[in-house]
């Protein structure tokens, strides 16, 4: 094999991607480009307010036209982008931190253990959807901090559920034996053996989540929930947008369609990432030993793991499969 | 079939108790003196401490957290969620009197998707790699991807505003119902297309599907006898979840529509910050999540034998 450099062999893992999947990936990172410097590049404040300006409509000056306030609306949504990805990404995060250790938590620790966290998942997951995040928001007060913070507390089950199972497995096979056999304490076990070996499949699972979070940043924000004005945030802007829609359609079309790309983006790379890590099994290319072994886990959650919503995945892939916990 | 049933109702019993330590726990984590809220609401004019005080006692708000839980439990067992902090309505009444709406609702979508969903899922499987698979698998994508309050309110301002075909609000006639109804069922389509073929896909690559065409069946044969039966239970489970997800995740399309069902109430009482009628969701939605959770479990069981060995 070939001497390949990190980003050589990156760029060629890329270049072997469904051509949707590029696509979408590059979508992706021009969203996230725009989210990083569109506000700075875009020269129009997307705070300023133009009162002789306020709803106008569509102009050279300002592409998207401006809304109640007189605010540039191309300003706002490059700030509103910050505030969706950057949230999503914290909450998948949190979900991921929270699925780990309560995981490994049911993994490593004794049968009541196992059993109580068990069974707190299994009644989590009996509450569908958006229904605890708006519940929890409500009473702990309209915020954006508040909404990831209810959305964390309530969607770490599942990632959980997955985080144990891909332990337990982990914890069967001869290297954690042999470190175990050698005397290492459970912590060495856990930080050191198990954590970099599921670390791929681990960023998978989080990655999964990312666009149905987006949409229910979007859903709670639009309600009221989550943004408080004078910062932008897309969900918020569709509602601002209620009272003029008549007259300003662009004002509601536009921060709806960057959602419903954004999530678009998301879903086609992470599905692209999970077929060319499931299709790994039939490359030729040789393999050093453990990064086959961390590509069959990765297969694994490539098959358990689709951006499908969580009570298609409980269906599609606990009960018939036979691999529920 | 019996020890499967016992098995499966007896399930119930945790679920039920973690999402009734959850509400009673949103309802302790709550900001601010129910006591004072509920005398508020109820209308009385001057609210004398000696009034808290009552309606405390009433309450046991003094009492410990343990003693509050096992007495809150006693009273939900009853049917007794409080009331609200706004209306003094009870929670069971407000929850009672608008669950026939959602119910409509979530009927009506599931089966339009379903009536679409399966179909198009199947022939896209069977024909794979066509403009029909091309074609759903773009829906399925794009549906799942589009946020449903933006649909709803697309909605209302090309068919209502603009057309005036249809009206802006979801009322309960025959042209109030076409567009909450197809909004749902749009994005519940998308996962059911998608959810579709992949069984299909699944079925159609087990070992008895080559079998059946090595003793020379016809291909229609196969599908009719082999392929469908044993893609009923999937689908079944999915759709019978997809129902409950629309009685309670339809909220705010629900809430866009001004629909007159749970998932209004419960948005307004978010606004309002109106914690009964909020932790009263929460129920609602756990007891309609396991009632037909359990249902679909049996339904299951009975298309599939090879579930209920478990």
């Amino acid at each position: 094999m070939p001497v390949q450099s990190r980003v050589q062999r990156f760029s060629s893992w890329i270049s072997e991607l469904h051509p949707t999947g590029r696509i979408a990936l590059s979508l992706l990172l021009c969203l996230v480009l725009l989210a990083l410097f569109g506000p700075w590049v875009w020269g129009q404040g997307a705070l300023d307010q133009h009162v002789e300006l306020r709803l106008s409509n569509p102009s050279l000056h300002h592409p998207l036209g401006t809304d109640s306030y007189g605010r540039d609306i191309l300003a706002r949504l490059f700030l509103g982008a910050r505030w969706s990805l950057l949230g999503a990404a914290l909450v998948c995060a949190g979900v991921s931190t929270i699925g780990f250790v309560l995981g490994t938590l049911a993994a490593f620790g004794n049968r009541f253990v196992d059993t109580i966290i068990g069974r707190l998942i299994e009644a989590l997951l009996a509450l569908p959807g958006l229904v605890p995040a708006l519940a929890l928001t409500a009473i702990l007060g309209p915020s954006f901090p508040n909404l990831l913070l209810a959305l964390i507390v309530t969607s770490w089950p599942s990632s959980a559920r997955i985080f144990r199972s891909l332990i337990l497995r982990e914890r069967e096979a001869g290297y954690v034996e042999s470190a175990i056999a050698l005397g290492a304490s459970s912590r060495v076990v856990i930080f050191r053996h198990i954590l970099p070996n599921i670390f791929g499949p681990a960023l998978i699972l989080a990655t999964a989540n990312f666009g149905g979070v987006i949409l229910g940043l979007a859903s709670l924000s639009f309600l009221g929930l989550g943004m408080q004005p004078p910062t932008p945030e897309w969900g918020r802007m569709i509602n601002d947008a209620r009272a003029y829609f008549q007259r300003y359609p662009w004002q509601m079309i536009a921060p709806g369609l960057c959602i419903a790309l954004t999530v678009l983006a998301v879903n086609l790379s992470g599905d692209a990432l999970r077929d060319r890590i499931a299709g790994e099994r039939y490359s030729k290319r040789e393999m050093p030993p453990r990064s086959r072994r961390a590509g069959s886990t990765l297969r694994d959650v490539a098959a358990q793991v689709s951006p499908l919503p969580k009570l298609t995945q409980r269906a599609a892939s606990g009960r018939f499969s036979g691999t529920e916990m | 079939m019996s020890r499967f049933l016992i098995a499966r109702l007896l399930a119930v019993f945790p679920v039920l108790l973690v999402i009734s330590l959850l509400a009673f726990g949103l309802q302790a984590i709550t900001p601010g003196d129910p006591a004072i809220l509920l005398l508020q609401a109820s209308g009385v004019e001057t609210i004398t401490p000696e009034a808290i005080q009552a309606k405390r006692a009433e309450l046991h708000l003094d009492d410990p957290l343990p003693v509050r839980y096992t007495q809150w439990l006693v009273g939900a067992l009853h049917g007794d969620f409080g009331r609200s902090f706004r209306s003094y309505e009870p929670v069971t009444n407000l929850y009672r009197d608008r669950i026939a709406a959602t119910a409509l609702l979530a009927l009506c979508a599931a089966s339009l998707s379903a009536l679409f969903a399966i179909p198009l899922g199947m022939t896209a499987a069977y024909w794979r790699g066509s403009w029909l698979d091309a074609l759903a698998q773009v829906l399925a994508v794009i549906g799942s991807a589009v946020p449903g309050f933006w649909v709803a309110l697309m909605g209302i301002y090309f068919l209502a505003a603009r057309l005036h075909w249809l009206p802006a609000f979801g009322t309960l006639t025959m042209k109030g119902v076409i567009m909450p109804v197809g909004v749902l069922a749009l994005a519940n389509m998308a996962t059911l297309t998608r959810l579709t073929r992949g069984v299909v896909l699944d079925v159609l690559s087990q070992p008895f599907v080559r079998v059946a065409r090595a003793k020379g069946l016809s291909t229609r044969e196969i599908a009719i006898r082999h392929v469908f039966p044993n893609t009923l239970g999937p689908i079944l489970t999915v759709l019978g979840l997809e129902t409950a997800h629309l009685m309670t995740g339809a909220a705010v399309v629900e809430y866009v529509f001004a629909w007159p069902g749970i998932g209004k109430l419960a948005v307004d009482a978010a606004l309002l910050r109106d914690t009964p009628v909020i932790v009263g969701f929460a129920i609602a939605a756990g007891l309609i999540f396991v009632t037909l959770n359990l249902v679909v479990d049996l339904a299951v069981g009975t298309v599939d034998p090879r579930v209920r060995s478990v």
